[in-house]
């Protein structure tokens, strides 16, 4: 699906532990030769595989040099974690979450953490925090651990949906403030649509569109 | 493709509404159309709909339409809400239509809190009421989290007049009713419309008169016509949901707000078409919907409309197209008469308990 599009970047993805064994003996025979980045999204849960599994599995990433995206509120046990170092990317969290979806309440993981990196998912931010305040503060406090983004637009149901005009203009501010990472994006769009939507994701991610509105957003509608 | 009531009451009737049939092809073009338009732009952002109304909900649309909208905001308030609405104006004016009427009514943001909180009292607004009641009679969403935000925010609305029908539902003991206070705000509606005829008449010098008094005895009284047809609906034509036997109130609630919910899905001429199915009447049915053929092929001549469009109150008295207009509407009205009060004794009498008094 990704091949005839200019992607550097991929994410594969377990999100139901059921689902990572599977992945993991795929993945050894993956041809990711075109990528530049690869990271492997860890479950959002352990229910019928325990943590310590899970970790084992993941351990092939480590092999790799393949960050694991892990959410926070998954974790029950944080020992099962300590060998990934900064393999392990700790992710911000939507509203449906307990935890860790702000600058304050990720400050303990990293405190756990100290070499683990940060997966800043903006989607997940401005879901949280519309007015993006959350956003700066998650540079602020965490910028230099950042190793990639995840972007998307979630509504209030906390479903991924495809980035509308709206969430570019709000998104370009922070992203002057981004290092040069990955960006994997989560939208949600038909095979038809990804080219349409790498090039709305660019536009959020062109922090210099903003810097060249002289006027308020609401007037510069492009 | 399932049939539509309309063509199933044509072929019923042996008749042959080819402007009806037109109106509404156009009217799905435009909506492929302008959905397109904001997809490919991605104009709608999360929990909003971008809901149209008039003739373009209506599927009666001509070509002098204009496409009266609104972004309908279904969660947290965003300022980015007002850029999403000025972006959707700037679109649609740039791809060729017109701006929309009704005097700030629509063309910008609506917040379904508004809607479902503000019902009757000071601080339901004639803006407010007209947005509700047209969300409810006269839409349909063509963008964003469309479905769900404009099913939502309808189902909350039906769920308050339903469930705030107190003194009705108890005594009717789980039975299927006419639903008070809906058929109330409708009614309200209605006649709110007719006294903002008149108003505008007197505000603009009798600009635009002739054109607006057609319509108000057309395509505005359709929708009286058929928000009174739902709601009578609910006791004398009852769905399947409705005739089942139930244990609690809520469960009863949930029954009747899902049989006006099915009904708000359907164009106005729909539901009428339907109507006049259920009490077999084709005789009321030639008249309403013949009528409705003709003024639908008035609107669509361009000389016809602009015609209308200028022509002065002193000078409609004398004038063969307002004669013609009127007659149309003459027509229109004797063909409800006849459907709701010399088609069927139960409707008679219902139309007169619940639509009178």
């Amino acid at each position: 699906m990704l091949e005839s599009h200019d992607v550097r970047a991929v994410e594969l993805s377990a999100l139901r532990d059921y689902e990572l064994p599977g992945l993991m003996s795929a993945a050894a025979s993956l041809n990711l030769e075109r990528y530049s980045y690869v990271s492997v999204h860890a479950p959002s849960r352990f229910s019928e595989l325990s943590e310590s599994e899970v970790s084992r599995l993941l351990g092939l990433c480590r092999d790799h040099g393949w960050p694991v995206v892990l959410h926070p509120d998954a974790i029950q046990d944080p020992a099962h974690w300590d060998g990934f170092g900064d393999l392990l990317c700790i992710e911000n969290m939507d509203k449906r979450k307990p935890r860790g979806r702000t600058p304050h309440e990720l400050d303990r993981w990293f405190d756990r953490f100290p070499e683990a990196s940060f997966c800043l998912d903006l989607g997940h931010a401005r879901q949280v925090d519309p007015s993006m305040t959350g956003a700066h503060e998650f540079v602020n406090r965490f910028g230099n651990r950042i190793k990639q983004i995840h972007l998307s637009e979630l509504n209030s149901r906390s479903k991924h949906k495809p980035l509308s005009t709206s969430t570019v203009l709000a998104l370009q501010d922070v992203s002057l403030r981004l290092p040069q990472v990955a960006v994997i994006l989560e939208s949600v769009v038909e095979e038809a649509e990804i080219e349409l939507e790498l090039k709305m994701a660019r536009s959020a991610l062109d922090g210099a569109k903003m810097q060249r509105r002289s006027a308020p957003a609401y007037m510069a509608v492009t | 493709m399932k049939e539509s009531a309309i063509d199933t009451l044509q072929a019923a009737c042996s008749a042959s509404w080819t402007n009806i049939a037109a109106s509404r092809t156009g009217a799905h073009s435009e909506r492929d159309r302008i959905r397109s338009l904001l997809r490919a732009q991605r104009l709608v952002p999360s929990d909003t709909a971008f809901v149209v109304f008039g003739s373009l909900a209506r599927c009666d649309w001509t070509s002098g339409s204009d496409v009266d909208w609104t972004l309908l905001v279904d969660g947290e308030a965003r300022e980015d809400h007002l850029s999403a609405a000025h972006g959707i104006r700037s679109a649609l004016v740039e791809a060729g239509y017109k701006e929309p009427s009704g005097e700030g009514v629509f063309g910008g943001t609506v917040f379904s809190h508004e809607l479902v909180h503000r019902i009757g009292g000071e601080s339901d607004s004639n803006r407010n009421t007209t947005q509700r009641i047209l969300l409810l009679l006269e839409s349909a969403s063509l963008g964003g989290d469309d479905r769900d935000v404009r099913e939502r925010v309808i189902l909350q609305l039906l769920k308050r007049y339903v469930e705030d029908d107190y003194g009705y539902r108890p005594s009717a003991g789980w039975r299927p009713y006419v639903p008070r206070f809906f058929l109330n705000d409708v009614v309200r509606y209605w006649r709110t419309m007719a006294v903002d005829f008149a108003a505008k008449r007197r505000e603009r010098a009798g600009r635009g008169w002739a054109i607006r008094n057609l319509k108000l005895r057309m395509s505005r009284k359709l929708l009286f016509v058929a928000g009174l047809s739902m709601a009578l609906s609910c006791k004398l034509r009852p769905s399947t949901r409705l005739t089942e036997t139930f244990e609690s109130d809520e469960q009863f609630c949930s029954a009747m707000t899902g049989h006006l919910q099915e009904l708000a899905d359907k164009t106005p001429l729909e539901i009428l078409a339907q109507w006049c199915i259920d009490f077999s009447a084709h005789g009321a049915a030639v008249e309403i919907f013949g009528s409705y053929d003709r003024f639908l092929e008035l609107l669509a001549d361009e000389s016809s409309r602009k015609h209308l469009e200028t022509l002065s109150v002193e000078a409609a008295q004398a004038d063969d197209l307002f004669a013609r207009a009127r007659e149309i509407a003459r027509e229109y009205q004797e063909g409800l008469t006849r459907l709701f009060f010399a088609t069927d004794g139960k409707l008679t009498e219902h139309t007169q308990r619940y639509g009178v008094f």
